[in-house]
């Protein structure tokens, strides 16, 4: 379970992650899926990337007012973050100052897309292993045994 | 000194451009003075039984085709003897990275082909079936790679500009990614009955086969009105499926061809015909031909990355329409004929003979020397 006041990372390896013109595209390269975060959940990702605690984030987001909504929503999403295995409790030293954050959000805000199609992209031998009437990245059929 | 170059898969110099251009780097670091070990990725059956051969004079560490777990142990024990790693190939790249640790002496390099996901991008403008997500990922994997590399080994300065845009700081060189035997002129005198025009190039590149299927719908109808006979050979490892698909009047497909056979067919054609609609980097079947010879036709795309000498290389063709009178100009004016053939020579000597390969290697190595 997410802790409020606990520093969480990215999982790398084996996950990395890029800030694409404002989309966050992550990759875990062992499983070979790929997952897109943006708007609000961009946000707050990059926040616990930069060692933000939970709690932190949703007392700058309140702005000094009380919001107990916003905790556990967020609590909720880095559950998830953790399931998926893109973020892991921190091991390393924070690495940036505290962060702008939005003013509030809902359940819904804190979402992002999993595509699970791009395995052949990421562990396939482009040359050797790639379907030769397709081409790259499709995956050569197995042949008849 | 020492490197280590690790690849996607067994290389088959042969049959794709990117292994060939791996080949030569290993055997200019070898000139150069290295010891060059060389890891197979590749964790399919089919990668396992390829023919190891090709690496001989170089040494396989640790245990091939077991991915990241077959060079884990053999680079605990050795990386603090290393120079350099260089890797190739996005996806290998970003799964070996993690690895490499960095130290004092140790140099990560990348040795990009091309921008791949420039070249994923205009294959879907015309047609090709890259998805946007996967579009997306392979410029992730690419910014990720050029963020954690210490150099980037790029074949133009094209490339290496769009990536310091693109990720600030970051140390991309051009160098020339191909070696290449200057030949003495493929045929001494332009001869008429040789009006023929010859394709390099294999399927499993998309850029490949969209082009031979362009060239066949658009443009070989065009030429031979001007030219009944003309016939363009294409030379490389297609299945009889794409063959049957694509075969015309006036397309032979030649299957996958020694070095030494390719270079017959060179001495028998007028030119070599690459109508490239999508690509990024520097063609090597562009520059082999040049090195060769043989004037080349060719689409903007196909003379990426080699432009900027001030003298006319090619003919260029923007569409089908002009490609194809082109195709017709080089193979009915010898003077033409023989222009392209001489600047194409020169410029491949002055950038791709093996010294001017190995200037590139030093620049390389002296832009990867610890600091």
């Amino acid at each position: 379970m997410a802790d409020a006041n606990s520093s969480y990372e990215l999982n790398n390896p084996p996950v990395i992650a890029e800030t694409l013109e404002g989309e966050i595209v992550a990759i875990d390269l062992d499983a070979g899926n790929y997952y897109s975060v943006r708007g609000i959940a961009a946000a707050i990702w990059s926040a616990l990337s930069a060692g933000m605690t939970p709690e932190a984030i949703a007392g700058t987001a309140a702005n000094g007012e009380a919001r107990a909504d916003l905790l556990p929503m967020l609590l909720a999403f880095v559950d998830r973050l953790m399931a998926d295995g893109l973020m892991r409790l921190r091991t390393s030293a924070p690495a940036a100052a505290a962060q702008a954050m939005p003013a509030a959000w809902t359940a819904g805000d804190l979402t992002y897309e999993t595509y699970t199609d791009m395995q052949n992209l990421l562990g396939l031998d482009p040359v050797h292993e790639a379907d030769d009437q397709l081409g790259w990245p499709a995956p050569a059929a197995p042949t008849a045994s | 000194m020492r490197s280590l170059i690790i690849d996607g898969g067994v290389p088959t110099p042969s049959a794709d451009a990117g292994s060939a251009a791996l080949m030569d780097l290993a055997r200019g670091l070898a000139r150069a003075g290295h010891e060059v070990f060389f890891y197979p990725d590749g964790r399919t059956e089919a990668a396992a039984s390829a023919d190891l051969s090709v690496l001989r004079g170089f040494t396989v560490p640790g245990r091939p085709f077991a991915g990241t777990a077959g060079l884990r142990l053999w680079l605990a024990e050795n990386a603090h003897s290393l120079d350099a790693v260089i890797l190739s190939r996005p996806g290998p790249a970003a799964r070996y990275l993690p690895l490499l640790e960095p130290n004092a002496r140790l140099r990560r390099i990348y040795f990009g082909y091309d921008i791949h996901y420039r070249r994923m991008a205009m294959g879907k403008r015309v047609g090709a079936r890259h998805t946007p997500q996967s579009v997306r990922v392979m410029q992730a994997l690419e910014h990720h790679i050029w963020r954690n590399c210490d150099v980037l080994a790029y074949p133009s300065e094209e490339e290496c500009a769009d990536i310091r845009s693109s990720v600030p700081g970051a140390v991309a060189i051009a160098i020339p990614i191909y070696s290449m035997k200057i030949g003495v002129l493929a045929q001494s005198e332009p001869r008429p009955e040789r009006r023929h025009g010859l394709f390099v190039g294999g399927p499993a590149h998309l850029p490949n086969r969209d082009a031979v299927a362009w060239f066949v719908d658009e443009i070989l109808p065009r030429i031979r009105q001007s030219l009944p006979d003309f016939t363009l050979h294409v030379a490389g490892a297609w299945p009889e499926a794409s063959c049957a698909e694509l075969r015309r009047d006036g397309v032979i497909f030649l299957g996958g061809l020694r070095d030494e056979v390719l270079a017959e067919w060179i001495d028998r054609v007028r030119m070599s015909v690459v109508p490239l609609r999508f690509g990024a980097g520097v063609k090597r079947k562009v520059v082999a031909s040049w090195a060769e010879g043989l004037p080349v036709v060719t689409t903007p795309v196909g003379l990426q990355g080699l432009t900027g000498s001030g003298v006319d290389l090619a003919l260029i063709g923007r569409d089908a329409a002009e490609l194809a009178g082109a195709v017709v100009r080089m193979a009915v004016d010898d003077g033409v004929w023989r222009r392209c053939a001489e600047a194409g020579q020169a410029f491949a000597k002055a950038h791709y003979s093996e010294s001017a390969y190995d200037a590139g290697i030093r620049r390389l190595l002296s832009a990867s020397a610890p600091v």
